[in-house]
């Protein structure tokens, strides 16, 4: 299982964020995507998660192109992306129930996925009133209800303490471990550590960088 | 879809209690100022001035000497302003609102006066007029008192040259029929005007009129609590509900119903406390609230597709919940300024007026009309069903560029 991103383009008015990006990823992988503000890390994750689409280029999944095949979206990739996506005013449960079937998130809670992010000792409170670990760690939960192959986390542990920055990045651990695909859009060093492969969008185009812990170095590729 | 349906249907439940608490409050305060405005109505027009129009047969010299006489010397003349025309051209002008009501003069309105047979005079005046008719009258029944007094004046002064040229015998009888006479023009004098309505805005009377302005008012506002639901900082939850197959159309469909559904509820439990007031004061509005609203709540479904669309609309368009309070207050408040909410629309220049009757609540105030006219045009229909549908279309492009306008 891999995926391949090839020559995606995408512009805002006259601008082009995107310019061509391409990126072969191969099964069991995490994905650092490094960029300056406004370089257009979230418009990439955003385009490969479905939601706007992209002006030119393709999203192969095992050679098949899912940008055709949108209704293969929910179940091959999951997208967690910036903010909060929950419904504030509900508890966890509710929020849960709206991507769970309610068996399935029994069993979940129980001893699956939910149970390893430690989402069942929040399942009455209300969202508005959890903490931003919490939160993030939920809507994980969410993101991944149909098992996606693929994970799409845009700054996933942006303004986390650091327990909750160990919770999701032993789940991101284990989703490798399991033979699963992560993109990450970062600026976390935290989250740097866990990625096998780190680019940096620059000017549109996705280039390779090898960081090696040199954070001066990092900053000047930027 | 339908769970996302559902949960809507939790969130809205739990601001509906708190929406229910504003709109009945707004309701009774609308209410409350209604009966202000009815009970000082007739004080307030006191102190104004206006034009009547004199039409009927005014070509008796009498009548145009006593009309000369009020313009110039009696006390009427500052509260009213009589100018003569005739029936179609005084009709007319009180459509426009140039004139606040006109009285038709009988033919041989004098002649017959002057021998004790009282023809009526027809006395006609807009619906927002009202207060007119009480002063009309008390000028009408001071300019006959003082025609009578003077009149008996001259009979006594009769009856002293009859004495003082030997006719006494013949002057006492005289005399005593001319009393007669006069004394049964005073009796009668209450009958001699009637006085007719012509409706003018929306062919509703004062208190119709204001109870449609209410409706307006309340409509508009009353689900602004629901902005705390609807109106979004953050676009993450609609990002990924696009990402999982739930298109922008989709969420704001399932959003507008729901909303469509509370707003209908809050109609429901103001309807209930539309009938409690009645029950309580039937006095002061006479069961105009409730009487010949047969099937209001179907009535009103229209008007709550449009403003549930506006609503949508305006929770969309911000992105800050204070900002997007008050933007709202304002948008409506000025609407319904706009449309007549606060005075009556023909208070307003005439520009104002025709493009007041296109705005959406002008529209709901033509259509909340047709309740008490049981007017049968479609014209406020299709423009309530054309405006929701641009609201609509507008919240749904906004929600599509917040979602896909993503920041880079």
């Amino acid at each position: 299982m891999d995926i391949e991103i090839k020559d995606i383009h995408k512009k805002y008015g006259s601008k082009y964020v995107l310019n061509g990006i391409n990126l072969v990823v191969d099964a069991g992988k995490c994905i650092g995507i490094l960029g300056s503000n406004g370089s257009g890390k979230s418009t990439l994750l955003s385009i490969l998660a479905g939601v706007q689409p992209a002006d030119d280029g393709s999203f192969l999944f095992d050679g098949n192109d899912l940008f055709k095949y949108s209704a293969d979206y929910s179940c091959l990739v999951g997208y967690v992306p910036q903010g909060t996506p929950l419904i504030e005013e509900l508890t966890a449960y509710d929020n849960l129930l709206l991507w769970y079937d309610k068996k399935t998130l029994k069993k979940e809670l129980a001893e699956g996925l939910l149970k390893s992010l430690g989402i069942d000792e929040f399942l009455k409170t209300t969202v508005s009133k959890m903490s931003g670990g919490v939160k993030k760690r939920l809507s994980i939960g969410c993101a991944v209800a149909e098992k996606p192959s693929v994970l799409l986390l845009d700054e996933p542990m942006a303004a986390l303490d650091i327990v909750c920055k160990q919770n999701i990045s032993e789940y991101i651990k284990m989703h490798k471990a399991a033979g699963g695909i992560v993109l990450l859009a970062t600026h976390d060093l935290l989250e740097l550590e866990l990625c096998d492969e780190w680019y940096i969008i620059k000017d549109g185009l996705l280039t390779r960088f090898e960081y090696n812990g040199n954070i001066e170095e990092l900053v000047k590729s930027l | 879809m339908k769970k996302y349906f559902y949960l809507q249907i939790k969130r809205a439940s739990k601001i509906f209690p708190l929406a229910l608490v504003v709109a009945v409050t707004l309701y009774i305060g609308f209410v409350t100022i209604l009966f202000g405005l009815l009970a000082m109505f007739d004080g307030r027009e006191d102190n104004t001035r206006f034009t009547v129009a004199i039409a009927g047969d005014t070509d008796n010299k009498y009548i145009s000497w006593g009309l000369a006489a009020l313009q110039m010397f009696d006390e009427a003349r500052f509260s009213i302003e009589f100018v003569e025309m005739d029936e179609a051209q005084a009709r007319r002008e009180l459509e426009k609102g140039d004139i606040s009501a006109y009285v038709v003069l009988p033919e041989e309105f004098m002649e017959k006066a002057v021998y004790g047979d009282i023809e009526p005079v027809t006395y006609v005046t807009s619906s927002g007029m009202e207060g007119i008719a009480s002063i009309l009258k008390r000028e009408i029944t001071a300019f006959v008192t003082d025609i009578v007094v003077y009149s008996q004046k001259g009979t006594y002064g009769v009856n002293d040259a009859l004495f003082g040229n030997d006719l006494g015998e013949t002057a006492y009888r005289h005399v005593y029929k001319i009393s007669l006479e006069y004394a049964d023009f005073i009796f009668q004098r209450n009958e001699l005007y009637s006085v007719n309505e012509l409706g003018v805005a929306d062919g509703l009377s004062t208190t119709e009129y204001y109870v449609c302005v209410i409706y307006v008012m309340l409509f508009v506002l009353m689900g602004m609590p629901f902005a705390v639901l609807y109106i979004k900082r953050d676009y993450a939850f609609n990002r990924l509900l696009v990402s999982r197959g739930y298109s922008c159309g989709k969420q704001l469909g399932c959003e507008y119903g729901v909303h469509f559904i509370t707003m209908l509820l809050l109609v429901v439990a103001i309807m209930i406390v539309s009938f409690i007031v009645e029950r309580c004061a039937p006095e002061v509005l006479g069961g105009i609230l409730i009487q010949g609203w047969r099937g209001l709540i179907v009535k009103f479904v229209p008007i709550i597709i449009m403003i549930s669309a506006f609503n949508i609309f305006m929770f969309e368009l911000s992105s800050n919940l204070v900002s997007g309070i008050l933007l709202h207050f304002f948008v409506a408040i000025g609407l319904c300024y706009v449309s007549g909410c606060m005075y009556p629309i023909y208070a307003f220049p005439k520009i104002i007026v025709d493009f007041a009757a296109f705005l959406p609540t002008g529209i709901v105030r033509s259509y909340l009309a047709t309740f008490f006219t049981f007017d049968t045009s479609v014209f406020s229909f299709i423009g309530l069903i054309i405006y929701a549908g641009v609201f609509y279309a507008f919240a749904l492009l906004l929600r599509i560029r917040k979602i896909v306008g993503i920041r880079r």
